[in-house]
């Protein structure tokens, strides 16, 4: 887990949090306060020794969304170009994860409500749809293909040229 | 939702078909070109389903700018004076270029027929099939090879009237300004003429005449005459409305010989759409590239930006081509416009075309073959992509 940065907000109290499947987190309440649902419970004093459970969301997504919020915290405001940067790449690497991580982190983002994290992953789930052929899609996203191949057929036909990968040209021009 | 805690990896591949609506509809709202949201709608009948909506197309719509397939040209010169015949062209975005068969399905065989490109707009082109009659000008979609003639009708019962422009325009809704606004296509154009009255001899009377044409932005056409004045047609209302040039220097310097010596794709003002109903006006100062918009989607103009150009576009010339770098304000033009962007040459007979991006001053370069000298009209690929079928 991250440790908190030097300038991590005004107040250095350390927020714990629970996982659905009874792991332990710990992070700085300004990382704590990125999340509208961790802030509610901040406010409503409900943060206490024994953390706030996250019914919902595993160790696994959890201890990246708390690396995320750390990181973020401690570089909110005031940024440098430099910086922005670097919070880019971080986000960039951050966000390089299988597709069963990045459902989870999706769900878990939305129900935690992480604003930014929300964003990137839905931005990243994007991209990955952007270019692929619909039968690529379904094996990376594990989708069933409900089309009857009469329907297929109809489909294709509607919008013919956007099923046609480019080939290359007969001859050298 | 009920996510077991103790998942692990071996049978969370179908874990994406558990996603909320929400979740999917705002991941499928980024994809930002019909290819990818053609193809995606193709993956089940969930995803088909969001993505068919009638009201999530028109928020894709608002949220992306259309993609521009290419642009298309006869070949010839457009110009009154000289006319040269040459192969018709079409040349594509890389981006389409890469994703699509062009060769096959934006081939410009088509231009073969026609002498001339009237205007394009959308996914559809305006063609002439003999020159300056106007008669049986085609709206036609290259993607769908659809095709409509259009025999304008003299617009009072005397004969002395005669057209003198046509243009294309989106869908128009009295009562929805976002129709208006919307790319045209096959399903959803209309064609407006301008005339001249032969009998009438006031000295506005050939105003709308191609020749002064300037650009199209948020359902609207725009002409620029000598005397500094600019014309609209907003294409909601068919009312047409007059204002004086924003910056009387540059007019009196440059823009004043420009109306009168040049053509549309020889030009050095243009309006040009920037999405949501917005325009910009750019045109050419010296070295500079002067941006002017309506703060706030008020009525008056005012100088927005300016872009140096020498020094922003050196770095695209490839090797070999440096030679040819010469900035020249007497002949610096701009070719072509599209929603958000413009083309320009920086002189008369070098091979080098550069887009710029008007939102984030983006360059980027394109190369001219010389003896295509020609206009270039910007042909979209259509968006929102007709999605009807198994629906």
């Amino acid at each position: 887990m991250a440790a908190a940065t030097d300038d991590a907000g005004d107040s250095n109290e350390m927020i714990r949090v629970v996982s659905s499947d009874g792991e332990h987190f710990e992070m700085p309440e300004a990382a704590a306060n990125l999340s509208l649902v961790l802030r509610h419970m901040i406010e409503d004093d409900c943060a206490d020794a024994a953390g706030i459970p996250l019914a919902v969301v595993a160790a696994k997504p959890l201890a990246k969304i708390v690396d995320y919020c750390t990181k973020h915290a401690a570089k909110s405001s005031g940024l440098t170009i430099e910086e922005a940067e670097e919070l880019k790449r971080f986000d960039a690497e951050f966000i390089e994860v299988d597709t069963d991580m990045l459902y989870d982190l999706l769900v878990a983002a939305d129900f935690m409500g992480v604003e930014g994290l929300s964003k990137l992953a839905v931005q990243r789930t994007a991209d990955l749809i952007k270019g692929k052929t619909p039968e690529q899609n379904r094996e990376t996203f594990g989708i069933v293909n409900d089309f009857t191949p009469e329907e297929e057929e109809e489909i294709c036909k509607e919008n013919e040229w956007a099923f046609q990968i480019t080939k290359p040209p007969s001859r050298l021009c | 939702m009920d996510l077991d805690g103790t998942t692990h990896d071996d049978d969370d591949d179908v874990k994406f078909e558990l996603l909320c609506d929400d979740l999917l509809e705002f991941i499928l709202l980024r994809l930002d070109s019909p290819i990818c949201l053609v193809r995606a709608a193709s993956v089940c009948k969930r995803w088909r389903h969001v993505i068919a909506d009638a009201g999530f197309l028109r928020r894709i719509c608002s949220l992306h700018r259309p993609t521009v397939a290419g642009l298309y040209s006869v070949g010839h010169q457009a110009s009154p004076i000289r006319e040269v015949k040459l192969r018709p062209i079409f040349i594509p975005s890389p981006s389409v270029a890469a994703a699509i068969d062009h060769r096959r399905h934006l081939s410009p065989v088509f231009l073969y027929m026609y002498r001339r490109i009237l205007d394009s707009c959308g996914s559809l082109l305006l063609l002439e099939p003999r020159l300056c009659t106007f008669q049986d000008i085609t709206v036609y979609e290259p993607f769908t090879r659809l095709y409509r003639l259009i025999n304008p009708p003299a617009p009072r019962e005397s004969g002395h009237c005669s057209v003198v422009g046509a243009y294309l325009l989106g869908g128009g809704d009295a009562d929805d300004e976002a129709a208006g606004c919307a790319a045209a296509s096959m399903s959803n154009f209309r064609v407006v003429c301008t005339f001249y009255d032969h009998h009438d001899r006031a000295a506005h009377a050939s105003v709308l005449d191609q020749r002064n044409f300037i650009g199209r932005a948020g359902g609207s056409l725009y002409w620029a005459t000598r005397d500094g004045k600019v014309h609209v047609l907003n294409g909601i209302t068919m009312e047409t409305s007059t204002f004086t040039f924003p910056d009387n220097e540059t007019w009196s310097s440059s823009l004043c010989l420009d109306i009168w010596l040049r053509y549309y794709h020889n030009r050095v003002l243009r309006v040009v759409d920037c999405g949501g109903g917005a325009a910009r006006m750019v045109c050419f100062a010296g070295l500079n590239l002067e941006v002017f918009s309506r703060p706030r989607g008020g009525e008056k103009w005012a100088p927005e930006k300016s872009v140096r150009l020498p020094e922003n576009t050196l770095q695209f010339v490839p090797e070999g081509l440096e030679g040819y770098y010469v900035f020249d304000s007497l002949f610096e033009t701009m070719v072509t416009a599209g929603a958000g962007f413009v083309v320009f040459a920086p002189s008369e007979d070098a091979p080098l075309l550069f887009q710029i991006d008007l939102e984030t001053e983006v360059v980027t370069f394109k190369l001219k073959d010389r003896r295509y000298n020609v206009p270039q009209f910007p042909c979209e690929l259509p968006w929102p992509p007709a999605l009807h079928a198994c629906v």
